[in-house]
């Protein structure tokens, strides 16, 4: 049984079905085919897990404590929409298709063999976007250096165990040793992804970003890279005859340029980002930070 | 320090409302379980798998042997999450092979068979005659057999699969296997499976985000 497509899409994108509705959708796939299918996944996973990460500026008046909650939607690039695909034995003669993946076309595509056999290439969902809600808490500043956290888990009940996110992040101010016209901060943002035994998902960001302060807050423009693993380990055929498959994703975009505001008001912060290279994305958040000038 | 202790107290109810949200949020698997977010559509579902057809093959010569297929086997490989409103679109033979393995008795050398798919009184011609084959020692290599697939045999299967796989049909029906063995006379003792892998596309409808699915359908 493939239970991927399941977790991807009740819990990561996510939509209201139930478990064996979706084991069937790369249930036709291998290693190979399946990696292509999911990896649409993976990138706009990092674009939303990583847009707006960065959502409270350390303060300059010293100790502050920050809780909030983000919002960030990664939206599909055309090219996100189709993989090529190869044939699997037993077909033949060995075939290659622009087969959609998982955020393609909901249509199948279907190639012709000898003999009346035929090879089906399964749709996707046609989805536009990726959407994450995340609490966060930030605590700093100590010696221009303050720490974030995200932190989301709970049962997802049937069998599939329990989906854990965790996020931990330092950001350092590199303009407490040098002039410069902007601020200037360093990044470093560790994000994980479990669920139950089959999805471990490994997110970094190294980050160099630019800010400045307005009157009633600040904006900023940020570059990051941003690679990651996530592994997906299923049963095709839900016995213990085949080995489980396993297939691991890897960035094919991992360039982020991301530009954003915030809104001071009192003790709390509205906030927004802009990921300006592909997979886009965008944030919004509100944060109540509470540090000793409110 | 004491500032912000001070301040934090006084916006317990923010606090409540902010981790309320978060908790609601994940306990109806996020904001799409909204009716107003959701809605039935259609989606269309790929299921994969094989129909394996074994025969134990005991002769001094020629055999026929059968190997029976009954809906549950079908519904089993196919049908098993496909619900009672969905549509069966389509079902394809991805392929067929087969393999040979031997038991510690058999003497003979070389083998051959064709397959017909059987129901009722209708024969059909499923796989052509594959020629002769060297009887392995144990467990033999698998053999791509699609260049033998007889198309009239496939169009009978692919019926009939769709016919179990959608409980249209309750019966069963046979794959034969009907063949040689050399030496003429000589004890052949041998183990054949004959693989044939299905895809099904079948159509369903679901309860999803808005903006995903097909069209809408009656849930």
């Amino acid at each position: 049984m493939n239970r991927i497509t399941l977790i991807i899409l009740t819990i990561l994108l996510p939509i209201c079905l139930r478990a064996q509705e979706l084991q069937n959708f790369i249930g036709a796939y291998d290693n190979d085919n399946a990696q292509g299918y999911l990896q649409p996944v993976g990138d706009l996973l990092s674009s939303a897990l990583f847009t707006g990460v960065w959502n409270t500026t350390p303060g300059d008046s010293g100790f502050h404590i920050g809780i909030g909650l983000s919002v960030s939607a990664a939206y599909v690039v055309e090219n996100q929409r189709t993989f090529t695909g190869m044939t699997q034995f037993p077909f033949t003669p060995e075939q290659s298709a622009e087969a959609p993946t998982i955020v393609g076309a909901t249509e199948n595509v279907t190639v012709e063999g000898v003999n009346g056999t035929g090879y089906v290439f399964p749709g996707g969902f046609h989805l536009s976007y990726l959407p994450i809600v995340v609490p966060e808490i930030s605590i700093g500043s100590f010696y221009g250096t303050d720490i974030h956290f995200r932190f989301l888990g709970f049962e997802l009940g049937d069998d599939f165990g329990k989906f854990r996110q965790l996020g931990i992040g330092v950001q350092h101010k590199l303009t407490q040793y040098f002039d410069f016209w902007s601020d200037v901060y360093a990044g470093y943002y560790y994000q994980s992804l479990d669920i139950g035994d089959e999805v471990s998902g490994q997110f970094h960001q190294i980050s160099v970003r630019a800010e400045k302060s307005a009157d009633r807050g600040r904006y900023y423009l940020m570059a990051a890279y941003q690679p990651f693993n996530i592994n997906f380990t299923y049963d095709e055929d839900d016995d213990e005859i085949n080995d489980p498959v396993s297939v691991d994703l890897t960035a094919d975009y991992p360039i982020h340029v991301e530009l954003g505001g915030e809104l001071k008001l009192s003790f709390f912060r509205l906030r927004a980002g802009v990921r300006a290279t592909p997979p886009f994305g965008i944030n919004g958040g509100i944060n109540f930070v509470f540090d000793e000038n409110n | 320090m004491k500032n912000i202790a001070d301040k934090m107290k006084n916006l317990n109810i923010l606090y409540i409302v902010f981790i309320s949200l978060i908790l609601s949020s994940c306990e109806c698997h996020f904001i799409y379980s909204d009716p107003d977010l959701c809605e039935w559509q259609t989606v269309e579902y790929t299921v994969t798998d094989d129909l394996i057809f074994t025969y134990e093959i005991n002769t001094n010569g020629n055999f026929l042997e059968a190997h029976r297929i009954d809906s549950d086997d079908v519904f089993d490989a196919f049908g098993e999450s496909v619900s009672d409103e969905a549509e069966i679109k389509k079902i394809e033979l991805v392929g067929a092979s087969f393999a040979y393995s031997s038991y510690s008795d058999n003497e003979a050398e070389k083998i051959s068979f064709q397959a017909f798919v059987a129901e009722n009184d209708l024969e059909l011609l499923l796989m052509n005659e594959t020629g002769e084959f060297d009887i392995p020692d144990g467990l033999g290599e698998s053999f791509a057999a699609n260049a033998l697939l007889n198309t009239v045999g496939v169009t009978k299967m692919k019926e009939l699969v769709r016919d179990y796989a959608g409980l249209l049909n309750f019966g069963s029906f046979d794959v034969l296997a009907l063949g040689t063995t050399l030496p003429q006379g000589k004890l052949c003792h041998v183990q054949l499976d004959i693989a044939m892998r299905f895809t099904m596309v079948y159509e369903d409808c679901r309860w999803l985000p808005l903006g995903m699915g097909d069209e809408t359908c009656e849930g």
